[in-house]
C-alpha cells in the first residue's frame, strides 16, 4: 500500500508527550507524577555561568565613568549602573544593565563591571503530568487536550489565553481590530495574516498569533525584527509595556511573539476543522510552538490547548491512560482517506481520495508519476500525485 | 557462478528507495526500484517505509523479498543468495556537534573528518567562535545531537610552558552543558575525543559523568599534519554501537542490516566516488542534491572530501537567509514572478520536501533555488577543503612587504582541474529533461575549462559503494556497465579575471573550438561572450574537443597565454552534446529585470530546458 508523506492532525482530544528543557544547566523542581499547570515553574536555569560584562570608560588606569551601584547591589534590566559625563557636562554616556541580576565585580584597572544574571525560571506552558525527569536537563510532560498541527512557524514557544477574533476560517483579520485587549493572548487571525496584522499584534503585546496562512517573507521579516528587538527598544518604539511580565519570566533579552501558519505560507485558507476547534476553545489557555518544521528538533509547529490532567485522567473522560500520539505518522492511501493537497493549483485544499488503486498520471511538466483522484471539498474532482498528499486526521 | 540478488535500501530524509539488483558474477543489473515516504517519526520507525517500498517492489516485479511478518528473506529463489544493504541519509543517522580549540585549525580538521564519516555537522564550537561561554552551553543543550567530536592540541608538548589548557576548558564547557543524545535523552552523550594524547586524562576527568568518552587518534597530532581516518572510524563505530541500537527509528531496521552494518548515505556515496575516481585516474566533483540536503564531494589526488549542508547543518537555510535565497533564485527565473510567490512556493517545498512540483512555475522555483543551493554548497566545500591553517612558516619577501599573504586556508578545489562532475540526488531525479539537470549544475557550480557532466538518473550512487565493498568484482562491473549517463561536455573558457584579458562585450569571441567526431568529421565553432551554444551529438558518440583562446588564461597552470594559445583537448559526449558556455566566470546578469529574464530564457532555451512557449513569454516581456 502506498503511504502518505506525513499527516496534518487536528485532534479535539489527544494525548501528547512534550519535552521542556532548561536553556542552561540548572535545577528541575518537579518530579515524575506531579500534576502541573501552564504557570508551573518546572525548573530554574542556574546563573553560575551567566556573567555579563560592561566595559566602562577608562583613561590610562583611572576609571572615568562613575558607578551608580556597588558590588552586591541588585540591578534590573535597563537600569543605569554607571554614567560618564565629559566635556564640561556637554557629553553624557550611560551604562545600563542588560539583565536582571547582581553586580559581582568591578575592576577599576580595566573598567570591567560584572553582572551575574538572576536564575531564570522555566514554565511548563501546558497542563499535564510529569512523565519523566532528566536531572538538571529536561522534563517530559504528558498532556491531554485539543491539538492542532501547523505547517510553518516562527519564533519559539508562548502560552496565553486563546482569543478568536476572526469570524470565519477564510477571513483575513483587519489589523484595526487588534488592540490592547490582545495583550498576553494568543490571537487567532483567521485565514490570512499579512505583515500589518503581525506588526499590529506585536505592538499590542499579543503572546502569539495563529492564522491559516502567513506570507513567508512577511513572517521571516517579522521574525528577524522581533529576534533583534530588545526589551528597551520595544518599550521605546511601541510605547507599551505589553510584554514586560512575559519577558521577565522567560529571562529572554528579546521580545518575541511566536507565529503559527496552520496551513502554509501565503494566502492559504485555514482548514475548517481547525477553525471550529479553535472557536470551541476560545478563552482557554493554549501553548503555541512556532518551531521550524523539520528543524533541529525534527518537530513541527503546533497549538496545544491542554486540559487539567486531573480532569482528563478521571473515569469521566473516555480513553484515559492511552498512549501518546507519535510525532509523525504516515497513512496508507485508501479510498475515503481524508487528505490535503500540497502544491499546485489546489494547494491547501482538503478532500477525500476516490477511485481505485493509484494510477500513472502525467503532470504539466511532463513528469510521469503515480497519482489518485481526490474529491475536493469544493466539489471538484482532480488528479493529484501521491507525493503531494498528506493525510488529514481530525476528531478525538 | 550462481545468481545473486542484492536488495539495497536507502532511507533518505524524505524518501525511502529500495533497489533490487541481480548479479551473475559477470554482470550486475538493476531489476527494479520503488520509493515510499520515509517514516522516521512513525511508531514503527523507518521499517514502516522500508516494508511499504519492498511491498511495492514485490508487487511490481512478482518476486518475494519479505516473509509474512515483513522480515527479509535470505533467499529469493532456488539456489539464490540474497544480500541486504542499508544506507541512511546524512541528516538522519548521525548528527554531530564539533568542538575544537581554534575553529580554523582543530575545529576545521575535526569537521572534515566528521563529514567524511557521512555525518551532518550541526554546530562548530571553538574558543574563538565569538560566543559567550553560556551561549555555547545554551546551544549545546538546545540542539540535540547524537554525539560530540572534540579536538584540539598537539600530541607532544601540549602543556609545555603552562599553556595548552584550552582543550580542557572546552571539555569543561561541554561538561557544564551536559547535553543529552538525540536518540535517548536519558543517556550520557558519546564524545569522540580526537585531541592531544597528553590531555586525555584531564579531558576524561572533566567529562566524568557528563559524557561517555571514546578516544580516537589526534586529528592534528602536529600543526602541519592532519589525520582524519581515526575520527571517521570512531564516528562510524559510535553510530553502529550507540545510535543504531538505541535510536527508535533505527532499531526497527536491524533485520535489514544483518549482513552488512548500515552506512550513512554520505559515506556510501564517498566509497562509490573513490572507486570511480581511481578508475578514471582523474579528479572529480560530485553533488548529491537532495530535497533538503546538499552534499558536495571532491576526490582530489585520490583524497575524498565531503561536506554537507541541510536543515540542521552549519549552512542551514534559516528564516533570515530564505530571503537571500529567494533574491538569488529570482535571477534565474525566466518568467515574471514576484518575490512573495517565489518565497511561498519555496516554503512549500521546504516544509514538504517529498512533494513534486506540479506546475512549470513550481519547477522553475525549485530549480532556481537549487542553483543557489549548489553555489552555497560549493562555497562551503571550498572553504573546508583548503590548505591547513596554523602552520608556522617562513614568510617570503612578498609577504613581508604586504603584497601577498599566504598563511593557509587557500582552497584546494580548483574547478579548472576538475574534468568530471557527477550529479545525483532526488531533486535531479525529478527534473523532466537532461537540460534542466545540466543547466542547474552549470549555473550553480559554474565549471571552468572542459568538464564532462555525468548524471546518476536512478539515484544509485548510495547503493553502489556498499555493493563494491561487498564484492570488489562487482565494482569493476559497475564501472564497465556505464551506470552513469553522460549529460554533455561543457566548454567554459577560463575565469574572467578582474582588470584582465578582455572587456565583456556581448557576443564578442572568447575562444575557438574544434570538435573532432568519430566519423572523421570536424566542427569548428566559437565561444562568444554572454551566450550558450549547444552542439548536438549522436547518441553515445564521443568527440574530441580542442579549445583555443586569444586572451585567456591557461587552464592548466594559470599562466597567461599570448594570442592563439592552445588550451586543452578532452574527449567526451552526452545527451546534450557539447555545450559552449561563453558567459564568463562569475556569470554576470543584466540589471534590468526584463533584459535579465530574456537573457536567462535564451540560455535555458539553448539547453532545451523548458518548453519554448514558456520561454518566449520572457522574450516578449523584454520587448514590452
Amino acid at each position: 500500500m502506498e503511504l502518505t508523506y506525513g499527516a496534518l492532525r487536528t485532534m479535539s482530544d489527544a494525548v501528547v508527550r512534550r519535552i521542556r528543557r532548561l536553556v542552561l544547566s540548572g535545577e528541575i523542581l518537579v518530579k515524575p507524577g506531579d500534576l502541573i499547570d501552564p504557570e508551573t515553574v518546572i525548573g530554574y536555569n542556574t546563573s553560575e555561568e551567566c556573567l555579563h560584562f560592561l566595559r566602562l570608560d577608562l583613561d590610562e588606569d583611572r576609571l572615568l565613568a562613575k558607578p551608580l551601584k556597588q558590588v552586591g547591589d541588585e540591578v534590573k534590566r535597563g537600569e543605569p549602573v554607571a554614567y560618564y559625563m565629559y566635556f564640561f557636562g556637554l557629553g553624557y554616556r550611560e551604562y545600563v544593565s542588560p539583565v536582571n541580576g547582581t553586580i559581582v565585580s568591578l575592576d577599576t584597572a580595566n573598567g570591567l563591571l560584572g553582572i551575574r544574571e538572576h536564575p531564570v525560571m522555566v514554565k511548563s506552558g501546558v497542563y499535564g503530568k510529569v512523565d519523566s525527569v532528566v536531572p538538571g536537563h529536561s522534563v517530559s510532560v504528558l498532556s491531554r487536550g485539543a491539538w492542532i498541527e501547523g505547517t510553518v512557524g516562527w519564533g519559539g514557544q508562548a502560552h496565553g489565553e486563546l482569543a478568536v477574533l476572526a469570524s470565519s476560517a477564510g477571513e483575513a483579520l483587519d489589523p484595526s481590530r487588534l488592540g490592547p485587549h490582545c495583550r498576553g493572548k494568543i490571537v487567532v487571525a483567521g485565514g490570512y495574516a499579512g505583515e500589518r496584522t503581525l506588526l499590529a499584534a506585536y505592538r499590542h503585546g499579543a503572546a502569539g498569533l495563529v492564522a491559516g496562512g502567513v506570507d513567508r517573507l512577511a513572517g521571516d521579516e517579522f521574525w528577524a525584527l522581533s529576534a533583534g528587538m530588545t526589551y528597551e527598544e520595544y518599550a521605546s518604539r511601541f510605547y507599551s509595556a505589553g510584554q514586560e511580565a512575559q519577558v521577565a519570566d522567560a529571562g529572554l533579552d528579546r521580545v518575541l511573539m511566536p507565529v503559527l501558519a496552520l496551513d502554509g505560507a501565503g494566502n492559504v485558507p485555514m482548514r475548517a476543522e481547525a477553525f471550529e476547534l479553535l472557536k470551541a476553545n476560545d478563552g482557554r489557555v493554549a501553548c503555541l510552538d512556532g518551531a521550524e518544521p523539520g528543524g533541529r528538533d525534527n518537530g513541527r509547529p503546533e497549538l496545544l490547548i491542554s486540559l487539567p490532567w486531573e480532569d482528563t485522567s478521571s473515569g469521566a473522560v473516555p480513553g484515559a491512560g492511552r498512549e501518546p500520539e507519535p510525532d509523525q505518522v504516515s497513512f496508507g492511501i485508501v479510498q475515503g482517506l481524508r487528505v490535503r493537497v500540497i502544491g499546485g493549483p489546489y494547494h491547501g485544499r482538503t478532500g477525500q481520495v476516490v477511485g481505485e488503486a493509484p494510477g500513472e498520471m502525467v503532470l504539466e511538466t511532463g513528469l510521469h508519476v503515480l497519482g489518485v483522484q481526490v474529491a475536493l471539498d469544493t466539489g471538484q474532482t482532480v488528479g493529484v500525485p501521491l507525493a503531494n498528499l498528506e493525510a488529514v486526521r481530525s476528531g478525538p | 557462478m550462481g545468481r545473486k540478488t542484492i536488495v539495497a535500501i536507502n532511507c533518505g530524509q524524505a524518501v525511502t528507495q529500495v533497489s533490487l539488483f541481480e548479479s551473475t558474477g559477470i554482470s550486475l543489473s538493476l531489476i527494479g526500484q520503488a520509493t515510499t515516504p520515509t517514516t522516521a517519526g512513525a511508531a514503527g520507525g523507518l521499517a514502516v517505509g522500508v516494508r511499504a517500498a519492498l511491498a511495492v517492489l514485490e508487487r511490481r516485479l512478482g518476486v518475494r523479498l519479505m516473509d509474512d511478518s515483513g522480515l527479509p528473506l535470505e533467499d529469493t529463489g532456488p539456489n539464490a543468495a540474497c544480500s541486504w544493504i542499508l544506507t541512511a541519509d546524512s541528516g538522519g543517522p548521525i548528527r554531530v556537534a564539533v568542538a575544537g580549540v581554534i575553529d580554523d585549525i582543530s575545529g576545521q580538521s575535526a569537521m572534515k573528518a566528521t563529514y567524511g564519516a557521512g555525518a551532518a555537522v550541526s554546530d562548530l564550537l571553538a574558543i574563538n567562535d565569538g560566543r559567550a561561554y553560556y551561549h555555547k552551553i545554551r546551544d549545546l543543550r538546545q540542539n540535540p545531537v547524537d554525539m560530540i567530536v572534540l579536538a584540539g592540541g598537539v600530541d607532544e608538548g601540549l602543556f609545555a610552558g603552562g599553556g595548552g589548557r584550552q582543550v580542557v576548558n572546552m571539555a569543561s564547557t561541554i561538561a557544564q552543558a551536559r547535553p543529552r543524545p538525540r536518540y535517548d535523552p536519558g543517556a550520557a552523550i558519546p564524545l569522540v575525543f580526537a585531541g592531544s594524547a597528553e590531555a586525555r586524562t584531564e579531558v576524561s576527568e572533566s567529562l566524568a559523568g557528563a559524557a561517555e568518552v571514546v578516544y580516537a587518534d589526534n586529528v592534528r597530532p602536529d600543526l602541519s599534519f592532519e589525520n582524519l581516518a581515526g575520527v571517521e572510524r570512531a564516528v562510524l563505530d559510535v553510530f553502529h554501537s550507540k545510535v543504531v541500537p538505541n535510536s527508535p527509528a533505527f532499531r526497527s531496521l536491524a533485520p535489514y542490516a544483518k549482513q552488512v552494518p548500515p552506512q550513512p548515505t554520505g559515506a556510501a556515496e564517498g566509497t562509490t566516488l573513490t572507486v570511480l575516481a581511481g578508475a578514471w585516474k582523474e579528479d572529480l566533483l560530485a553533488v548529491d542534491l537532495g530535497e533538503v540536503s546538499t552534499s558536495v564531494f571532491t576526490v582530489i589526488d585520490g583524497v575524498l572530501n565531503r561536506t554537507g549542508s541541510d536543515e540542521v547543518g552549519l549552512n542551514m537555510i534559516d528564516a533570515g537567509s530564505v530571503a537571500g535565497l529567494v533574491d538569488a533564485a529570482e535571477c534565474w527565473i525566466p518568467v515574471e514572478m514576484g518575490r512573495e510567490e517565489i518565497a511561498n512556493t519555496y516554503s512549500v517545498q521546504r516544509v514538504r520536501p517529498g512533494a513534486i512540483p506540479v506546475t512549470w512555475r513550481e519547477l522553475l522555483v525549485q530549480q532556481a533555488a537549487a542553483r543557489e543551493r549548489l553555489r552555497l554548497a560549493l562555497d562551503g566545500h571550498r572553504r573546508l577543503v583548503a590548505l591547513l591553517m596554523g602552520i608556522r612558516r617562513q614568510r617570503n619577501i612578498d609577504e613581508v612587504l604586504g603584497s601577498y599573504v599566504a598563511v593557509g586556508g587557500q582552497t584546494l578545489v580548483d574547478l579548472r582541474r576538475i574534468n568530471k562532475m557527477v550529479i545525483t540526488g532526488r531533486l535531479v531525479a525529478s527534473a523532466t529533461s537532461p537540460g534542466q539537470v545540466a543547466s542547474m549544475v552549470i549555473d550553480g557550480f559554474q565549471p571552468q575549462g572542459i568538464t564532462q557532466l555525468l548524471y546518476d538518473k536512478s539515484n544509485l550512487l548510495p547503493h553502489l559503494g556498499p555493493i563494491a565493498e561487498l564484492d570488489s568484482s562487482l565494482a569493476a562491473q559497475m564501472l564497465a556497465d556505464d551506470w552513469l549517463t553522460p549529460l554533455g561536455l561543457v566548454v567554459a573558457p577560463a575565469a574572467r579575471q578582474h582588470g584582465q584579458f578582455f572587456s565583456p562585450r556581448y557576443g564578442q569571441r572568447m575562444a575557438k573550438v574544434r570538435i573532432e567526431r568519430q566519423d572523421g568529421g570536424e566542427i569548428r565553432e566559437t565561444v562568444d561572450y554572454g551566450t550558450i551554444k549547444r552542439i548536438p551529438l549522436e547518441k553515445g558518440e564521443v568527440v574530441r574537443v580542442t579549445l583555443w583562446g586569444d586572451r585567456l588564461r591557461n587552464l592548466e597552470d594559470g599562466q597567461e597565454f599570448g594570442g592563439g594559445g592552445f588550451l586543452r583537448t578532452v574527449s567526451g559526449g552526452g545527451a546534450l552534446g557539447v555545450i559552449l558556455d561563453g558567459r564568463g566566470r562569475p556569470i554576470m546578469m543584466p540589471q534590468n529585470p526584463a533584459r535579465r529574464r530574456s537573457r536567462v530564457a535564451a540560455w535555458l532555451g539553448a539547453l532545451e530546458t523548458y518548453p519554448e512557449d514558456l520561454l518566449k513569454a520572457a522574450v516578449r516581456g523584454e520587448g514590452s
